[in-house]
């Protein structure tokens, strides 16, 4: 019965954990880079709800609405100004750039917001729910409801808007993407910006469900690689089935081991998965 | 006499420090149909790539309807009239057959630019009648149709741009005759809507006889231009290899 | 004599005179240096080094690694566990921190491989973080709270100076003569051109997990070297994503594919290291906002722009094609 408690937190968690690798996904599928910011972009949410918008007195569901269009501007700037002017010339470039832009933001928050450690108290962080005779944490149930909801509303604007397709094609083959009048700066700074979008989400979540840190974000970042190797790339439902699995990895490796092993836990069920399968769960069909 | 449609003068071409185009100069007028013909390696993409844009370390004039086009973004240059059906047809394969029209739809739909030059416009509906084949594999992916109704999407696709000139690369490779026919008599009808032509095409026979005026490349210069019933096949046979004149 | 033939003759006379001046200035250290100017230059030699293994990698394999303090983990606790719990010598226990953290890099490639571009750099990272969890979680060495070195007091200042300036030398040469040779060559093409390299026959894999290795070997011995002047380790510290941020910057901004780039890039990080002081937040903010910009601005790094505007270098390894202007 216990296991099952702990699989079904895990499911719940894992809407969460597919919603931090959403964003990493989008990234990496229209530009190919690996944007090693998003999840300091996450944790900037968290600090930003935390710290500055809910001691101003707005409670959380108003401070969520400002936190997501704050964190699309944020990544559109970073896009436009910085990453975009790095891509076209190899792999190299935009890891150093992303990876240079994280080390200013993880210090940045360090200088500014201390290393104490942080949380959204809310009526939702401390209480459990009964399903079926099981126990989950409430505020996980959110986390799941949000994750599945930004899913879904992100294969919506893919699938059926004119951005959408415009994101597609560019993602498939941007140079022919320039042929049908698109300008692929353009897509990049949507994604970018869309990514970081629904990083904002995953912060506010975060900041909802455990303590972070400035360090969170490598740790975020950690999560988001892992959960999108673990679903397959190029597909955005396999990184929220990657999620799930990494949450549930992580929490039986808690349960099973001990607290401090969660995290090992779940780094190693991503290395098997790359052992033995490196195409992840749901890779994309197309050529 | 009317001012050509595009003027290409003196254009020149490099990969890194390998000249692909070298002095490449022609014009054509509205409605006319031009044939560029070559073997491979001659610089008869980069020529086409060198005038949609595609290609960025380009020099010399590209002058479209008297504007100034070399150094434009290719997506703008898309917006001012020019459109390219790629060598190879590069249909984007997760998006379906539907899409990859509405693609281009979208792009034009953005930047109301110049009108096509038929009486109607461009549109989806009318697409689907120049290529019944197409309107049956709508929904399908765009990598599960055929070489031909691939060939006849990225037509299509182009279209849907709106362009005043069209430019194609190698539509006939890889497809059966049978459906180099079927292509070419869209082609002719598109032609006959008014609708400006360069083409590169491996068939010579073909491009010369579906041609008004034909540039024959070769080392990426010039070696053969003129209307493209004037010169003999021995004569296009030795520009094409690039043999001295006689 | 012209210009261009008497600058020609200049550069290729002055290249051995320079690297001769240098050695002679770094081997005389004890007559003209104190232990502040010893032990500035062990703290450079160290770093340049480690660019060096991480230039390898990055500039001339194509392999862009956020890993490496995978490799410099393993050699600190490689060199505490041998000489504090095994009681082996301090030198066998160098020698054995190279050999455990180029054999470990076999597996840790060859897992990592699979992944390209920039799921290959936080791969590698993922890999290192195992190792600090595990590390952290073993009782042997006693787990996240570390351990004391003892050894290293016993080693003389002066002969770790020799060691470190040989070893940074020994690396030199190494990579030189790798690179001069036809693996160099190789690993010049998969850098550039994968799929092309492999048509031609080069077994793209296998050259690849050489410079893996070597990478890998050259980082534990390092980080042994580092070890035995600490008077503590943690794991926290010695697989720390820090080191790849200071590595990276290093080879970044001394120049990338140049053999003197991650030296003058380790010059560089030790100037900002003795104006920046202590703390920790904003050596790094410095450090990646130079980076950034770097990147940006310069990609070739110092020793590229050197190249780039006068045209000199100082080890000529670099096998690009001819450009327009003729050869001295």
């Amino acid at each position: 019965m216990q296991l099952f408690e702990t699989l079904l937190n895990g499911l719940l968690l894992g809407g969460l954990y597919g919603l931090i690798g959403l964003g990493l996904s989008i990234n990496f599928g229209t530009m190919r880079v690996v944007h090693l910011v998003h999840g300091d972009l996450i944790v900037l949410a968290a600090y930003f709800l935390v710290v500055v918008l809910v001691p101003w007195g707005l409670p959380p569901l108003a401070a969520a609405a400002v936190v997501v269009p704050l964190l699309f501007s944020v990544g559109w700037a970073m896009q436009r100004f910085l990453v975009g002017r790095s891509l076209g010339r190899g792999v190299l470039p935009p890891l150093i750039v992303t990876f240079g832009i994280s080390m200013v933001l993880q210090n940045g928050l360090l200088l500014w917001a201390t290393a104490d450690a942080r949380t959204l108290q809310s009526s939702l962080s401390s209480s459990g729910v009964q399903i079926g005779g099981l126990t989950v944490a409430s505020v996980r149930i959110v986390d799941f409801a949000a994750g599945l909801a930004c899913l879904g509303l992100l294969l919506l604007l893919l699938g059926r808007t004119a951005l959408g397709r415009a994101l597609r094609a560019t993602s498939d083959d941007a140079s022919t993407a320039r042929l049908m009048g698109i300008d692929p700066r353009r897509m990049y700074a949507a994604a970018a910006a869309i990514a970081a979008a629904t990083g904002g989400v995953a912060g506010v979540l975060m900041a909802a469900t455990s303590t972070f840190y400035p360090s969170t974000g490598s740790a975020t970042l950690l999560i988001a690689f892992e959960v999108v190797v673990v679903g397959g790339l190029g597909s955005l439902t396999g990184t929220f089935l990657g999620g799930i699995l990494l949450a549930m990895a992580q929490l039986l490796g808690a349960r099973l081991v001990g607290p401090s092993y969660a995290q090992l836990t779940g780094h190693l069920v991503v290395l098997l998965v790359l052992v033995f399968r490196p195409q992840g769960l749901l890779p994309r069909t197309a050529p | 006499m009317t001012a050509p449609l595009l003027r290409i003068d003196g254009l020149a071409a490099w990969y890194g420090q390998l000249p692909a185009v070298r002095g490449v100069s022609f014009e054509i007028e509205a409605g006319g149909a031009l044939a560029v013909i070559g073997e491979n390696g001659a610089g008869k993409t980069t020529l086409l790539h060198s005038i949609c844009g595609l290609h960025g370390a380009a020099t010399g004039d590209v002058v479209f309807a008297g504007e100034q086009l070399r150094g434009v973004a290719a997506h703008d240059i898309v917006h001012r009239g020019i459109a390219l059906v790629p060598e190879g047809r590069r249909i984007f394969p997760s998006l379906s057959v539907d899409e990859n029209l509405r693609v281009a739809v979208d792009q034009h739909r953005r930047h109301r630019g110049s009108s096509g030059t038929g009486a109607r416009q461009w549109t989806r509906e009318r697409v689907y009648e120049l290529f019944p084949d197409l309107r049956a594999a709508a929904h399908r992916g765009g990598h599960q149709i055929s070489g031909g109704q691939q060939q006849m999407l990225a037509i299509g696709r182009a279209l849907l741009s709106e362009p005043r000139l069209l430019m194609l690369d190698e539509i006939s490779l890889g497809l059966s005759p049978a459906v180099v026919k079927v292509v070419y008599q869209a082609l002719a009808e598109i032609r006959a809507d008014g609708m400006t032509l360069v083409f590169v095409e491996q068939d010579v026979r073909r491009s010369l006889a579906f041609s008004e005026h034909m540039i024959c490349l070769h080392k990426g210069t010039v070696r053969l231009a003129g209307p493209s019933q004037a010169s003999s096949l021995d004569e296009v046979r030795r520009a094409y290899f690039g043999s001295p004149a006689r | 004599m012209t210009t261009p033939a008497l600058a020609g003759k200049l550069r290729r006379s002055s290249r051995p005179a320079i690297v001769g001046a240098l050695v002679l200035a770094l081997v005389s250290c004890p007559l003209w240096g104190g232990d502040g100017a010893r032990s500035t230059l062990i703290f450079l030699a160290y770093h340049a080094a480690l660019a060096q293994m991480w230039n390898l990698l990055a500039g001339y394999a194509g392999l862009v690694s956020f890993g490496q303090q995978l490799f410099l983990g393993l050699g600190s606790y490689t060199l505490a566990i041998g000489c504090e719990r095994l009681g082996i010598g301090v030198w066998p226990a160098f020698a054995l921190a190279a050999v455990v953290a180029g054999a470990l890099a076999v597996p840790v490639g060859a897992l990592t491989f699979r992944l390209k571009g920039g799921y290959f750099a936080v791969g590698s990272w993922l890999v290192a973080e195992v190792f600090r969890l595990l590390f952290g979680n073993w009782g042997y060495v006693n787990h996240a709270s570390g351990m004391f070195i003892r050894a290293a007091r016993s080693v003389d200042p002066w002969l770790i100076y020799y060691v470190a300036i040989g070893v940074l030398i020994g690396m030199v040469a190494l990579v030189v003569a790798t690179l001069r040779s036809r693996i160099g060559l190789a690993l010049m093409a998969v850098r550039d051109a994968e799929d092309a390299a492999a048509g031609l026959g080069v077994h793209v894999w296998r050259v690849k997990l050489l410079a893996f290795v070597i990478a890998a070997a050259g980082t534990g011995l390092v980080a042994a070297l580092i070890a035995v002047q600490t008077p503590f380790i943690q794991p926290n510290a010695t697989f720390s994503i820090e080191w790849s941020a200071s590595i990276s910057f290093m080879a970044v901004v001394g120049g990338l594919g140049t053999i003197e780039g991650p030296i003058i890039g380790a010059a560089v990080y030790v100037l900002l290291q003795q104006q920046l002081g202590g703390n920790g937040a904003v050596h790094l903010i410095v450090l990646g906002a130079i980076s950034v910009v770097v990147m940006l601005v310069a990609p070739r790094g110092i020793a590229g722009l050197v190249r780039d505007r006068l045209g000199w270098t100082l080890f000529p390894i670099a096998r690009r094609a001819p450009s327009r202007s003729p050869p001295p």
